[in-house]
């Protein structure tokens, strides 16, 4: 379509309202030249452009505005509340674990002592009596009631109970204790003794655990515990014949046909066996017997450390637990 | 849109967009109330416009908003008498003031499609979409609208 004398002025008012192309604006302006009395007729629609007026507005400042202050939550108490989160979680994640912990916290000296039974640790002394006190808070409420039974009391047993600032094992104790004493050294000298196993798997032994006589008095408990230490077997007869000292479970477990070997001597006094203790049990459970062949009875603990052999406890850092329980056996009919 | 993009159209649109109201109403405080109402708008609803159509959301919103309000109150008929030191900052020339006199005998329609054609340079396009009228209608209206300012154009020159 092009430009003439009946549609000019359409394109004239197109022209003016910049709505044509170039082409057409080209075109519009050479049929002007063409016919000059039509260029009147488009300046005249020129001058009805309105041009802008130096119009401002006096208000912008109170229309701009800030996003960080029109929230409806402004950031700062978004950051107060995150930090109080924070704190908060970090308060109750602190107190859980340490919850959690005391929980699952072992006894340390009962780890300790799996360690060093596992590395087979010549040198145990200082777990060692880690693990005495250990074991003596453990067997404390067990054995609390133990001494008052009255029994070995009563049946003489006087070297197993230490008394206060004695040394439980000394020279001058009784044949039980010189007993215990000469076997030990027998287990620090393995050409001596049978025990299949090395001198440097036993840790330090009662005797030699006590010369520093540290380890806090206790009855019974504390040969046990020297023994559960050492792991080694002390079958001890009393020369009197009363009373023997009887440890079964402490028959070193690494050889199978040992490990039903029942540990129960011959006492003195002879008169029939005492019921057999099996030695079925982990290596990390002891015990230890008293046979008073004179009132026939049998007194003893057995304790066990729980949830799984030492090394796994290493492993899987798990937690251990002292299970002690205690027995007296009367013999007579 | 964010608050910078608002921000920035405060500062390029916010006198366009009160000429646009000035002229269309012919009243200060109406134009300046028009203008914050669209900036209001615009504000509320960022975060659905488009920064690149900040502009014709205003005139948009300025333009209904124009409408409904001259609707309602009629006030075109009793407006107060634009001050000449407000509608323009300049000294006119006499064509300009006839000019003036020939935009306030359009229509509503017409004035705002020539103003926003001419103060804004919205294509046909543009101010359909701003006025909700189609290309044709905008074409047809605005050429009216310029045939009858050119003719009350010449008769003053006629005159004079």
């Amino acid at each position: 379509m092009t430009i003439n004398r009946n549609n000019y002025e359409e394109y004239f008012l197109l022209y003016i309202d910049r709505e044509l192309g170039d082409a057409e604006r080209q075109m519009v302006e050479d049929f002007v030249r063409r016919h000059p009395d039509l260029e009147k007729e488009l300046a005249a629609l020129r001058q009805t452009v309105v041009l802008p007026p130096d119009l401002v507005f006096e208000h912008k400042e109170a229309l701009l505005r800030d996003e960080k202050e029109r929230r409806l939550f402004p950031l700062y108490l978004w950051r107060i509340a995150a930090a109080l989160l924070i704190v908060l979680a970090g308060g109750w994640f602190l107190m859980m674990a340490g919850k959690t912990g005391k929980q699952d916290q072992p006894p340390a000296d009962s780890l300790k002592i799996a360690v060093k039974k596992d590395a087979k640790h010549v040198k145990p002394s200082t777990e060692l009596k880690t693990e005495n006190r250990e074991s003596s808070a453990s067997a404390k409420k067990t054995y609390a009631d133990f001494p008052r039974s009255g029994t070995l009391r009563k049946t003489g047993v006087p070297v197993i109970r230490q008394q206060p600032g004695s040394d439980l094992l000394s020279p001058d104790s009784n044949p039980v204790q010189q007993k215990l004493i000469a076997a030990k050294q027998n287990h620090r000298n393995p050409a001596e003794t049978t025990n299949p196993h090395p001198a440097g798997d036993f840790p330090q032994t009662a005797a030699t655990a006590n010369q520093d006589n540290r380890q806090p008095s206790m009855d019974l408990p504390e040969i046990a515990r020297n023994e559960m230490l050492s792991g080694t077997t002390i079958p001890q007869s009393d020369q009197t014949g009363k009373s023997e000292i009887l440890n079964p479970s402490t028959i070193n477990p690494p050889s199978p046909d040992s490990d039903e070997r029942s540990a129960f001597s011959k006492g003195s006094g002879g008169k029939g066996q005492p019921p057999s203790t099996i030695n079925d049990q982990p290596s990390t459970a002891q015990s230890i017997l008293v046979f008073d062949s004179k009132n026939k009875t049998v007194s003893g603990f057995f304790k066990k450390l729980l949830s799984g052999p030492p090394e796994d406890a290493v492993a899987d850092n798990h937690r251990k637990r002292v299970s002690v329980s205690v027995f007296q056996f009367n013999l007579k009919k | 849109m964010t608050a910078e993009d608002y921000n920035d159209c405060v500062k390029q649109y916010a006198d366009g967009l009160y000429r646009f109201m000035l002229k269309s109403t012919r009243h200060v405080e109406d134009a300046r109330d028009l203008v914050q109402s669209a900036f209001e708008k615009l504000w509320e609803h960022r975060g659905d416009v488009n920064a690149l159509k900040g502009k014709s959301y205003l005139f948009t919103i300025a333009y209904h908003k124009m409408i409904d309000q001259n609707r309602k109150s009629r006030r075109m008929e009793f407006r107060e008498i634009l001050p000449e030191s407000a509608a323009e900052s300049r000294p006119a020339p006499h064509l300009r003031k006839v000019l003036e006199e020939a935009l306030d005998r359009l229509n509503e329609r017409q004035r705002s499609l020539v103003l926003l054609k001419d103060y804004e340079g919205y294509s046909y396009e543009e101010i359909g979409g701003i006025t909700g009228l189609n290309e044709s209608q905008v074409k047809v209206t605005l050429h009216r609208a310029r045939v009858q300012l050119k003719q009350y154009l010449v008769s003053v020159e006629n005159v004079l």
